[in-house]
């Protein structure tokens, strides 16, 4: 065996479309290391924000690997719409059907693992220490370790753009297609070091908020007093902890049986792909709603703000939310009635998705009644909540229809499943995340963004994304399968050119985006946020600065109600005394995420290509660092409290 | 006057787009909600059900979103505002009440119909049903008839108004069986036998689809379904034997073979048990 296991030149051989992906992507990083060389930023960059562990700049990083991320996936998405509007009967369309399979694995992986999850754990990372009153996270070099894992794995994708190939078969990767016997490229090994890495990364988060939470709220803050978003939070980490665990050992026996012939998920010799679906799915039906939950927690932050008026029902709130976490569990075989489990087994499963639509209806009707008899405040924030209650009510409701599986039998695996997803996922989780960073991007930037420009991309996307998937519902109830790189049917022809119409429009909501944030940053001046509470806010982290001290809180602030700096804002001013300031215990940075994050992603790359020899020493690399890190006595250190006098009293000066 | 004209214009769109979806699908054949067969129909009627009781929810959230936006909008003052209010009983009980008679309803519907149409249960009917065996290959469908003898490929004739019992394997990938003019679909699993049982009510041509990836050639992976009298069907038997090659197990072995796109083939089957022989093939692998 060779020095390079099974990477040769030949890797490197592409199309040109690949070639030109290739190159712009090369071109990006140059550009982006001639920057840093030229303004001499390098030191910076190092010891400012790669190594750093405050939970703040870890949520930023988070959110800028996650951009890059979602331009890759757009990508895809509009090259597939390009491909299926012209790719019928005798046109082959532009992209081979290898190309084109690669193209939808890439954007469900790319949406779902380094998009959807990127976003969601940064805006907690962000937000939730905030709020509870806490200087940092329960472990901050954890959080670090979880973010460069996290980073490790998007690599992945945007790797086998240049070397090899990425995964044809489906962002679920199923057995026996994903095995060595159909499969024997390296795509199905990108696709499994980039969901075990990341995995891991997500996992390591998971517990690291879930003490967090438990742990690090401030005094008085009992369970029934935090903010919706921190419980969202915490039923998102359970799920996580739960199901992640089922991911990592699923791909590690699909590895195995790439690797050593294990034969676990194989037709034949005792092996059973059915209980890949299974294990997999058992997984990927919790991961749902890490997806979403977070969401109705940002929406539950937004809507009492916007309304002035406190959050209806917020007990009812706590409960839907236990109770979806609870109900996650048990219905992962919606996803695939159509193998066959007997009706007692499809109708249990059937009847227990539909339960589902019950909590997530209640958290529906709250946040509507939040706005009944308040003062509705129509900003961006909230044209978003508007727009999800449409797009998440019309895919909750489709959702529902395919729990029951008589019905599930004519369109599972259809356009009309593709619809329903992007409704709750892009209408649900996107639309969430785009309030969430609307509303929290003076706290961490320290002035607003536009808000005509907020609203010009909102109807873009609200009115695009409408056109580019009602047309899918259709087309499956014309009989139109998923993942198609090619059809004979012309009559469909004319709902795919709609629905790249539709990706198109989407695309000037994006162009917004960009604009609203070069425009808010050069009006900078005129848009600052000097009182930290921009929006008139009643959760903690609005009582911090804008942006906040990277202390977070010179004095761990004292709870004792719901919507605790709503409280404080209205109590008697008499209390106020001169502060005090006390030295402040705060964790040191440390570059140990950032080496075992890039040996990771070296111990994947050397396993994807058989190069057996690397894969051992970066592994002994990771256990190296490990080791080092145990025996760091230097991880912690104290700021002054006239250290801390001084950027108080200067922030108060500005 | 800018505002009004504003809304005018939406509304027109709106209308516009109605206006263009419903003439689109008065001019198409829209397969799941046109059916051909007494399953298909079964299940179209399900989705309509299904879709009426989930109306009774989806309407007042859409009705209750515009009008209180509106209504409590910043720059009305005359509504009322009660910042502290944020609890009652009444209605939340109304909100865990309704949806849940109505998620009753359903699942009441959900385990009816599971039963009702399992893919596995036999159909109920005077005429003596045709077993047609159905193998996914990478990629093309391959029909073995080991009552009358033969077998297809890319193309499946059957009689109207006669039960089909489907018996489904795969030597490929995981693929999944679907007319859906006809009705719901089951995956083809290697190693595996799944059933599905399927009737057509009218002489008719239906396409038929792979609805789960398979690798490369999955998009051409289609067929052809037709329904035909009792007479023709025989007739068309017959026709088939006299005019096709034999389908010994080297043909098999060199259908198995990856290949696109294929063209409707017809065979004389030579191993009346080759569906049972592509099973066990996987029980007890050779190697």
């Amino acid at each position: 065996m060779s020095l390079f296991g099974r990477l040769t030149i030949e890797a490197l051989k592409h199309d040109w479309i690949e070639y030109l992906a290739g190159v712009s992507m090369l071109l990006g990083a140059i550009a982006v290391i001639g920057a840093l060389t030229y303004f001499k930023r390098w030191k910076w960059l190092w010891t400012e924000w790669l190594t750093s562990v405050d939970h703040k700049k870890i949520g930023v990083m988070y959110i800028i690997v996650s951009t890059i991320m979602l331009s890759k996936g757009l990508i895809d998405a509009l090259m597939m719409r390009a491909q299926q509007a012209f790719a019928v009967g005798d046109a082959a369309g532009y992209l081979t059907a290898a190309h084109y399979q690669q193209i939808f694995t890439a954007h469900g992986v790319t949406m779902i693992f380094f998009v959807g999850m990127g976003f969601v754990f940064g805006i907690i990372n962000l937000v939730l220490p905030l709020q509870i009153g806490a200087r940092d996270v329960a472990f901050p070099f954890l959080n670090s370790l979880s973010f460069w894992l996290f980073a490790a794995g998007s690599m992945f994708v945007l790797v086998s753009l240049v070397v090899g190939e990425f995964a044809a078969t489906g962002w679920s990767s199923y057995p026996p297609l994903a095995g060595i016997k159909y499969n024997p490229g390296v795509g199905v090994d990108y696709w499994l070091w980039s969901v075990q890495v990341s995995g891991a990364g997500t996992l390591l988060s998971g517990v690291n908020f879930f003490v967090t939470i438990l742990k690090m709220r401030c005094p008085g803050m009992t369970l029934m007093k935090m903010p919706v978003f921190v419980w969202a939070t915490l039923a998102t980490v359970v799920l996580v902890i739960f199901a992640f665990p089922i991911l990592t050992a699923t791909a590690a026996m699909l590895t195995t049986d790439r690797l050593l012939d294990t034969r676990i998920f194989t037709p034949d010799y005792g092996g059973n792909p059915m209980m890949y679906i299974n294990l997999f799915w058992a997984w990927g039906h919790p991961e749902v709603y890490i997806l979403v939950l977070p969401a109705f927690g940002i929406f539950s932050e937004i809507v009492p703000v916007f309304s002035h008026k406190r959050l209806f029902g917020y007990t009812s709130m706590i409960w839907a939310l236990v109770a979806i976490t609870f109900l996650a569990f048990i219905v992962w075989l919606h996803h695939f009635f159509t193998m066959g489990a007997g009706a007692n087994v499809n109708a249990f499963f059937g009847i227990m998705t539909m339960v589902i639509a019950l909590p997530t209806g209640v958290k529906v009707f709250n946040w509507l009644f939040t706005m009944f008899r308040g003062r509705v405040q129509l900003t961006t924030p909230m044209y978003w909540f508007l727009g999800f209650v449409i797009t998440f009510t019309i895919g909750g409701a489709a959702g529902v229809l395919m729990s029951i599986p008589a019905a599930d039998f004519q369109v599972h695996n259809s356009l009309f499943l593709i619809a329903h997803f992007h409704f709750v996922i892009l209408g649900g989780v996107l639309f969430g995340i785009f309030a969430g960073y609307t509303y929290w991007f003076p706290k961490f930037a320290g002035f607003k963004l536009n808000e005509k420009l907020g609203k010009y991309a909102f109807w873009c996307w609200l009115v695009g994304f409408l056109v580019a998937f009602i047309p899918l519902y259709l087309l499956g109830f014309m009989g139109a399968t998923r993942r198609l790189d090619h059809y004979a049917t012309p009559e469909w022809q004319p709902l795919f050119i709609v629905a790249a119409v539709g990706g198109m429009i989407i695309l000037c909501g994006v162009g917004f985006q960009v604009l609203q944030l070069l425009v808010s940053f050069k009006q900078r001046h005129e848009n600052r946020d000097l009182t930290g509470d921009p929006w008139n806010g009643r959760t903690l982290e609005w009582s911090t600065k804008s942006p906040p001290p990277f202390y977070n809180f010179a004095k761990t602030p004292e709870v004792h109600q719901r919507d605790a700096f709503w409280i404080m804002k209205h109590a008697k001013p008499s209390e106020i005394k001169p502060p005090q300031y006390h030295d402040l215990h705060m964790p040191t940075n440390t570059g140990m995420g950032v080496y075992i994050g890039a040996l990771s992603f070296v111990l994947g790359f050397a396993m994807i290509w058989h190069m057996f020899w690397l894969a051992i020493l970066s592994t002994l690399g990771i256990i190296a660092c490990a080791i080092i890190r145990l025996y760091d006595k230097h991880t912690e250190f104290y700021i002054p409290a006239s250290e801390v006098e001084q950027i108080e009293t200067r922030q108060q000066n500005i | 006057m800018k505002k009004a004209f504003k809304i005018a214009l939406i509304l027109l769109v709106l209308i516009g787009a109605v206006a263009a979806s419903i003439v689109f699908i008065s001019n198409h054949n829209i397969d799941v909600l046109e059916p051909k067969g007494m399953i298909g129909i079964k299940e179209r009627d399900l989705i309509y059900t299904a879709s009426l009781l989930m109306l009774i929810v989806v309407v007042p959230v859409f009705i209750l979103t515009w009008f209180l936006a509106w209504r409590y909008r910043e720059s009305n003052l005359k509504a009322k505002h009660a910042p502290d209010w944020e609890h009652n009983q009444i209605a939340e009980y109304c909100w865990w009440g309704v949806p849940l008679v109505i998620i009753a309803i359903l699942a009441v519907i959900t385990w009816k119909s599971s039963h009702e149409l399992n893919p596995f249960k036999p159909l109920e009917s005077d005429k003596k049903p045709i077993t047609i065996q159905v193998v996914a290959l990478q990629w093309k469908w391959l029909f073995i008839y080991p009552e009358q003898g033969i077998a297809t490929v890319s193309f499946v004739e059957f009689p109207e108004q006669t039960p089909i019992n489907f018996e489904i394997t795969a030597d490929a990938p995981m693929n999944s069986f679907w007319i859906p003019q006809l009705g719901g679909q089951i995956y083809a699993m290697p190693a595996m036998r799944t059933k599905l049982h399927l009737i057509a009510d009218e002489v008719g041509t239906f396409k038929g689809v792979s609805a789960n990836l398979s690798g490369e050639g999955f998009s051409g992976m289609t067929f052809t379904a037709q329904a035909s009298l009792d007479a023709e069907f025989t007739q068309w038997v017959q026709s088939v034997k006299q005019s096709s090659p034999p389908l010994t197990l080297t043909e098999y072995n060199r259908l198995v073979e990856p290949s696109q796109n294929n063209p409707v083939t017809t065979y004389v089957l030579a191993e009346s048990d080759l569906f049972d022989q592509i099973l066990m093939k996987y029980m007890m692998p050779s190697q």
